[in-house]
């Protein structure tokens, strides 16, 4: 055997190939930019999201614990401390809480607690932000969050400012003047204050009687049901979850390693065509080459090396441009939209090493599996069959039983198909290509802040008297709401619905026989038996409430959709009729372990409504409420705050009518019809709210809502909504790309159908047929395939948030089509007349040399 | 009467040393009915000429007249047009469309030209040239022979002026190029059809009425009958 000294000749080759297909070589490093750039962003995308929502449960939990145990003995700690699969642990004393009032009369609503280092550094400090000064270190110092200097009024706090404080301890009531260490910004709503170690040691705290061990585990939540199998518990002690259980990063895995699968199909149908036509077009050069004695094998390098060239531009290009995209472009777009570190979800972008290296490893897969096939094309090409070889493509078929070939639509018809497997490829591209983006904008559209309003609140926007909420209302509820007020609103332009709830507080009759049951559940739940006090206390108490006319609870009007979601859920069905009718009430709310309210169901009381025109009535009881079956956002407090009494009685309008004539509008709903007059109505609606002169009255809009979203999920939003346009334009880059090699690689062809007659208007027409069979199969394909793929995307869209609704996306999917056909009409007829510049027999002959 | 005339013509490629005369004053003349073969060497400019006698491209300086009409004062889409309807072309490769298969590549210039084939017309070509049993069959199944019967059978269709044959045996064996120039002779005095052929073999080409011979761009022999 002779030593193969070839690889000079073949780098020649190789070098003379690469400069003479310049336009190839730029389409499939764009198509290798492009593909790179979108696993890129994906990949950046989903490790964002996952460490954004890890970042904001941390936060909202308060901690980045996983589980906590209140109050161990010291042999559960000493056991706790001895498990392998607990990573951390720190300590934390319930200190007690300040006692201080604010300028309205309100309790400060601030926690004074104490954490030890660990609790301190390994699982606090990730759940908050803007840490000024150290936690206490001696006995008079605090360290506040900014809720807590809110509620004190501070608005400018120092290191070592004075804090006189009110407060209750384990010892009673303190005050003491201790001297600011610090602060931060947490994220959980409520007011906290830290003390020192020596604070806690002096007061004589211990972890028996006030600790809570704070644990982070290996494996959560395998190592949550294992460490309750471990360490028994005594009564009352349980290991509280601190952060959800249910992992939602797994939806969020599959989506990424989906979404990069079809980019990866995508990307490799885009590189492969590339390649697959300029193999076509040379395929007369392999055949020569191999004529003279080149190997399949160099032959298949030769491609090989192209790809890897191409690869070696593309991969480092695309991987730039995501980054300058995720770390620069992202950020100041961050900057300018989000007020930093005031939301829950912090608009942060994490490098991470492993997007790079998985971008990396599937875009050269992507790059590898697409060269592989025209390499293996190229290397089989018969040196005799090259010869000969002139076409685009051969026909597969022997013969064909027709007499109408000749026709321009049906040679464009036999055109498109006449490689069915490239034909199959180039429509599973096109579609597949225009699927992606069509799920991935239904997936980022989902999640909306509209769809978190719509699933958050009961209304568009509402109105409630807060009179009826209060834990306890020591005044007659006076009206908020006249009829001139809903009168103004209905006037709104836009508005679709409003509807109205009243309440009016009735006294309950107190038949000892009627409630027994109801008494004897609700006791076991009851703060009376919690403090050792007999029932037998309890109904005597009950008793002289009903006797100073106290014993009652608010009886409120109540949408029949609520019946009818209650109906549908329930084996027992309420009286719908009977309802209506105005002969039954509704009780609730019972929880899942101690329902009361439906030992009423079946029983009658006899109510009697305190309003000028208060009347006293019989009401079946025809069913219990939980949370679940009717939780609306106005929840109904109490006059007195009578502990055994149904929270609220249900009517109907006719039940109410039963009772008074002048119950009190408590809540108004008001659903408007397009969800982009929004803010428009909400100023409306706030200048209405100026003429009340009533004040127990709360508005609530979903306009702070949606800016709060948006806030939260600016960066994610951002990100998918960018990803979704890359995709658009992948997906329409590969249409183009289709069609303008279809006609350049058919240059030859051209020539030939010219030279026998064939006009260039003739031809033009053709190709254009061609684009619209292309556009026309892929609409189809999109409107049957592709609507049900995205029935699928509906499907696993609420599993990425239970607010994420999926809304078809008529007008991008019409959008699309559209361009589809401009693209697929327009493109073939342009870049023929741009190819038939030359002579026909220049044509002819650059082929046949 | 001639059919086809070609005055003085000349195609210039490149420039002051580039410069390459393709075509050095060339004039000839065909009559109606004629089987003329053009001879020369490689590069002597013979399919310059033909190319330029089609109206596949267009000369330096100099006239091409077919049945009267002038082609290079024919816009390109006209002539297109025109040449679809006067001239045939037979190549050296055949160029059958590979999308359409025999009769529709036979008729496809009749069709693109909106008219409906002469079937008694056509089927009498067809069957002259031996196409009956291979009418459905795609090019690529066909013999190089068989294809190149196809390319004349496509040219006669139209019932041209003149066919214009570029080394039609080019790419058969002698056998089979022997075959179909026998054929195209065959059909030519059937169909009284004018026919201009290339060729470098000197054994095909004596099969024509007559032999223009071509060198360096120049006619240099059998032309005197034809030059001006």
């Amino acid at each position: 055997m002779h030593a193969n000294r070839n690889r000079k000749a073949m780098h020649r080759v190789e070098k003379g190939m690469m400069k003479a297909n310049r336009t190839r070589n730029i389409f499939a490093v764009f198509a290798i930019i492009l593909t790179t750039f979108m696993i890129t962003t994906v990949f950046s995308l989903g490790i964002n999201y996952m460490e954004n929502m890890e970042l904001m449960q941390v936060r909202t939990a308060g901690t980045g614990a996983d589980i906590s145990l209140a109050l161990p003995t010291s042999e559960q700690e000493k056991q706790i401390r001895s498990l392998d699969y607990v990573k951390t642990i720190g300590t934390q004393y319930m200190v007690g809480s300040v006692a201080e009032e604010n300028d309205e009369g309100r309790k400060l609503a601030i926690a004074l607690m104490y954490y030890d280092t660990t609790e301190w550094e390994d699982h606090f400090l990730r759940a908050v932000s803007n840490v000024n000064g150290s936690f206490p270190a001696s006995e008079n110092e605090i360290m506040l969050s900014e809720d807590a200097l809110e509620q004190l009024g501070i608005s400018d706090p120092a290191i070592n400012m004075e804090i006189p404080l009110s407060y209750y301890d384990k010892n009673g009531s303190q005050e003491r003047t201790f001297a600011l260490s610090g602060w931060f910004h947490s994220y959980t709503g409520s007011g906290m204050g830290f003390v020192s170690e020596d604070y806690c040691r002096n007061a004589g705290y211990t972890m028996q009687e006030d600790g809570v061990l704070s644990l982070s585990l290996n494996k959560m939540p395998d190592d949550f049901w294992r460490i309750q199998e471990d360490v028994p518990l005594n009564e009352g002690q349980s290991f509280q979850g601190t952060v959800s259980m249910s992992s939602s990063n797994g939806s969020v895995i599959a989506t990424v390693i989906f979404l990069v699968l079809f980019i990866i199909g995508s990307g490799y149908l885009l590189i492969y065509n590339v390649l697959y036509i300029s193999i076509s077009k040379d395929t007369r050069f392999y055949g020569l080459m191999k004529t003279i004695g080149t190997t399949q094998r160099q032959i298949r390098s030769l491609v090989k090396r192209q790809a890897l060239r191409f690869a070696c531009i593309g991969i480092p290009a695309g991987i730039a441009l995501a980054t300058a995209v995720s770390f620069g472009i992202v950020p100041l777009f961050l900057q300018q939209g989000f007020e930093s570190g005031k939301s829950v979800m912090d608009a942060e972008v994490f490098f991470h090493p492993s997007i790079y290296i998985l971008s990396v490893v599937f875009s050269a897969v992507t790059v590898w599996i697409a060269c592989n096939a025209p390499a293996k094309k190229a290397a089989k090409v018969s040196p005799v069959e090259a010869l000969r070889y002139h076409n685009f493509a051969s026909l597969k078929r022997k013969s064909r039983n027709s007499t109408n070939g000749g026709k321009l639509y049906v040679m464009a018809f036999h055109n498109v198909f006449r490689d069915r497997k490239r034909a199959v490829l180039v429509f599973l591209s096109l579609f597949m290509g225009i699927t992606v983006i069509l799920g991935v904008n239904g997936v980022v559209g989902s999640i909306k802040g509209e769809n978190y309003v719509r699933t958050y609140t009961d209304y568009d926007f509402q109105y409630i008297d807060t009179q009826f909420t209060q834990y306890e209302q020591d005044t007659k509820e006076i009206p908020q709401f006249d009829e001139q007020f809903v009168e103004q609103i209905s006037q709104i332009d836009g508005i679709k619905e409003i509807t109205l709830q009243k309440a009016v507080w009735s006294e309950i009759a107190f038949d000892e026989d009627v409630l027994n049951d109801f008494m004897h559940i609700a006791y076991e739940d009851s703060s009376y038996l919690s403090h050792g006090e007999s029932y037998e206390t309890m109904v005597n108490q009950l008793k002289s409430y009903a006797e100073t006319g106290n014993y009652g609870c608010y009886v409120t009007t109540l949408d029949e959709s609520v019946i009818e979601k209650y109906n549908n859920t329930h084996s027992q069905p309420i009286d719908m009729e009977a309802f209506l009718r105005g002969d039954l009430a509704i009780a609730g709310k019972d929880t899942e372990h101690n329902a009361p309210n439906a030992a009423l169901v079946g029983k009658t009381l006899t109510l009697t409504a305190d309003s000028a025109d208060g009347r006293t009535a019989d009401f079946l009881i025809g069913g219990a409420f939980t949370f679940d079956d009717y939780d609306p956002r106005a929840d109904v407090g109490r006059r007195m705050n009578i502990e055994i009494v149904p929270q609220v009685l249900c009517v109907s309008e006719a039940g109410m009518e039963r009772l008074t004539r002048t119950a009190i509008t408590y809540n108004i709903g008001i659903d408007v019809e397009d969800y982009s007059q929004l803010e428009e109505i909400d100023g409306k609606l706030k200048d209405i709210n100026r003429t009340l002169t009533t004040s127990d009255w709360e508005y609530i809009s979903p306009v702070s809502i949606l800016e709060e979203f948006d806030q939260m999920f600016y960066s994610l939003n951002l990100l998918g909504n960018g990803a979704a346009l890359l995709l658009i334009v992948l997906g329409l880059a590969n249409f183009f790309n289709v069609m303008l090699t279809g006609v350049i690689a058919r240059k030859y062809e051209f020539a030939v159908m010219e030279s026998i007659g064939t006009t260039k208007k003739q031809i033009r027409k053709i190709v254009t047929w061609e684009g619209g069979i292309y556009a026309l199969i892929s609409t189809l394909l999109i409107l049957t395939f592709g609507n049900a793929f995205l029935l699928l995307v509906a499907d696993a869209v609420p599993h990425i948030a239970d607010y994420a609704r999926f809304e078809y996306p008529v007008s991008l999917v019409v959008c699309l089509i559209a361009a589809i056909f401009v693209i697929c009409l327009s493109v073939p007829s342009l870049v023929y007349r741009a190819a038939s510049g030359e002579t026909v027999i220049e044509r002819l002959h650059s082929f046949e040399n | 009467m001639a059919i086809l005339e070609a005055k003085d013509l000349r195609k210039i490629y490149g420039s002051g040393e580039n410069e390459v005369r393709a075509l050095d004053g060339v004039s000839v003349s065909v009559d109606e009915g004629e089987f003329v073969a053009v001879v020369g060497t490689s590069g002597s400019g013979k399919s310059t000429l033909l190319n330029m006698i089609g109206g596949l491209d267009r000369p330096t300086s100099g006239s091409v007249i077919i049945r009267g009409k002038e082609l290079l004062k024919i816009k390109d889409e006209e002539l297109t047009v025109f040449r679809r309807r006067n001239i045939g072309f037979v190549f050296q490769n055949y160029n059958l469309l590979p999308v359409l298969n025999v009769y529709e590549n036979i008729v496809y210039p009749i069709e693109i030209d909106g008219g409906r084939a002469d079937t008694e017309f056509v089927r009498k070509i067809i069957h002259i040239l031996g196409l009956e049993k291979k009418l459905r069959n795609m090019p690529d199944t066909l013999s190089g022979g068989q294809q190149q019967r196809v390319a004349i059978a496509r040219a006669l269709a139209t019932k041209p002026a003149i066919i214009l044959a570029d080394e039609p045996t080019g790419n058969l064996d002698s056998k089979t190029g022997m075959d179909v120039i026998l054929l195209m002779q065959s059909v030519s005095r059937q169909f009284h059809q004018t026919t201009v052929m290339i060729t470098h073999n000197e054994e095909i080409a004596q099969m024509a009425d007559r032999i223009i011979r071509i060198e360096d761009g120049k006619v240099v022999s059998g032309g005197e009958h034809f030059a001006r």
